[in-house]
């Protein structure tokens, strides 16, 4: 896949401009802004990174976190996500050390109310082990979940996550190096016209100036660039939601 | 043909001293090589702000550069390094007297200029503070303070500098000067104007020669 970089859009810019090297900081600062504001509804670069997990179930955010897509346990070459789970406390025990350590499994139960989870296993199964049915009111879903804590930076996992490492996939804010070199081809044109914009004193904090509507009109473009949604998609939609039977 | 110094001074000495050059003047051809170079570069600047500016061109085409190869860079601090101006160059927006600087033999491969402050307000934006790696240089007074301590990244190695400056130092008498064939009129134009106060050296008149007689003293000239 072809993907382009900030230092080349930046260079391209002045190229296109006629512009001396002397201008190269203004236009990468420009077009680092407009990376910053595309990643957040636009182009919205996911990283994947494999996080390690603390003492006390937490994890850092990396340095450019935005917003996560998931957090996601690694599970023979497939992810299986993790659900949120409000309830977890954000504050941290702290020991006589003044470290921090994990909740114990007993005070976190105790917190529980109404039936304690599993019981029905035990009333429903007869003499030698063996499952007697009339299990009702079991669901799916997980116990484990985590719980962004911002002011923290870091997630904290339910107790009991026994892993060393979970899979984080977020959105950028593009201002890392991984960000800066892995932009779509196809959000050039929107670069230029945003530098276009940018640097032009008399225009820049006007949105409704013409190289202000240049720009948004030149992002609509790319949202429309970007977006996978093909025939094959719409038709696959379709058939999936049509059975046929046999007519009696 | 391409002009040279020694040519555009002697055409204004010329102009100076009544027609022919006198053997004794009060202005030397060193005197007028300097006088040269500074309106050169007067006119340079005016050049570009009048015209290229106007047109909205950037770059000053048409700019006298002077390069200068093998200049020492020493360091400064941690992680930083600084080298020294040769010349100061003219004043041109967003100081693009300083055309190019990059390490010697690397021209492809410049250095990133930034405006004085710019480097230290830098610090603190995540994906500008470094440049991608790049190396940028602020200038300040007479000398280039760099990013980067390119002492160690490049041991032993020198950088060169192309400044927007008409040096007299860089071309010797007979030496083509890359000045546009318009501009000879106009410095030769300002010169005479500016030594056009100095009076002409005391007559030394050789009473013996046979061109001097019946001429009005104030006429006479020098016999060489």
């Amino acid at each position: 896949m072809v993907l382009t970089t900030i230092d080349s859009i930046t260079r391209r810019g002045l190229l296109e401009n006629s512009l001396p090297i002397h201008w190269y900081f203004e236009y990468l600062t420009h077009t680092c802004t407009w990376l910053r504001e595309l990643n957040i509804d636009t182009l919205q670069i996911v990283n994947t990174v494999n996080l390690p997990v603390g003492s006390y179930g937490e994890v850092d955010f990396p340095m450019d976190f935005v917003d996560e897509v998931g957090l996601m346990i690694p599970i023979n070459g497939s992810l299986k996500p993790l659900p949120k789970k409000e309830s977890i406390s954000p504050l941290r025990l702290l020991n006589s050390d003044g470290g921090f350590v994990p909740y114990t499994d007993l005070q976190d139960r105790n917190g529980q109310t109404g039936f304690i989870y599993n019981w029905q296993w035990f009333w429903n199964i007869n003499d030698y082990g063996e499952g007697t049915g009339r299990a009702f009111g079991s669901n799916g879903g997980s116990e484990m979940g985590y719980k962004k804590v911002k002011e923290r930076r870091q997630f904290q996992l339910s107790q009991g996550y026994v892993d060393s490492g979970i899979v984080l996939m977020y959105i950028s804010d593009g201002q890392s190096v991984d960000a800066a070199s892995q932009i779509d081809v196809q959000a050039i044109n929107c670069a230029r016209a945003w530098q276009d914009w940018k640097s032009d004193p008399l225009q820049s904090s006007n949105d409704y100036s013409p190289k202000g509507r240049s720009y948004y009109n030149r992002k609509n473009n790319l949202r429309s660039r970007l977006n996978d949604m093909d025939l094959i998609d719409v038709r696959q939609i379709i058939y999936k939601n049509y059975s046929a039977a046999p007519k009696t | 043909m391409a002009t040279t110094l020694f040519r555009l001074s002697e055409e204004c000495l010329k102009l100076l001293s009544g027609g022919d050059i006198q053997a004794a003047k009060n202005i030397s051809y060193n005197e007028l090589k300097i006088s040269i170079c500074q309106v050169l570069n007067q006119l340079l600047k005016i050049e570009h702000l009048s015209v290229n500016e106007k047109m909205q061109e950037k770059i000053p085409n048409g700019t006298v550069i002077g390069t200068y190869n093998g200049l020492p860079v020493t360091s400064a601090g941690t992680g930083k390094s600084k080298a020294s101006l040769p010349i100061k160059p003219i004043k041109l927006p967003r100081n693009m007297g300083v055309w190019a600087v990059y390490r010697t033999n690397h021209s492809d491969d410049e250095f990133i200029p930034m405006q004085m402050g710019q480097q230290a307000m830098s610090k603190s934006q995540p994906l500008l503070n470094d440049l991608f790696g790049q190396i940028s240089y602020e200038n300040k007074g007479m000398e280039l303070r760099f990013n980067k301590d390119l002492t160690l990244l490049y041991p032993n190695e020198t950088i060169s500098c192309e400044l927007a400056v008409m040096d007299m130092s860089l071309y010797g008498d007979y030496d083509p000067i890359p000045i546009l064939p318009e501009m000879e009129w106009q410095i030769k134009q300002e010169v005479v104007k500016l030594y056009g106060m100095e009076g002409i050296a005391d007559l030394l008149v050789d009473s013996s020669n046979a061109q001097q007689q019946n001429i009005p003293v104030p006429q006479q000239k020098q016999t060489s």
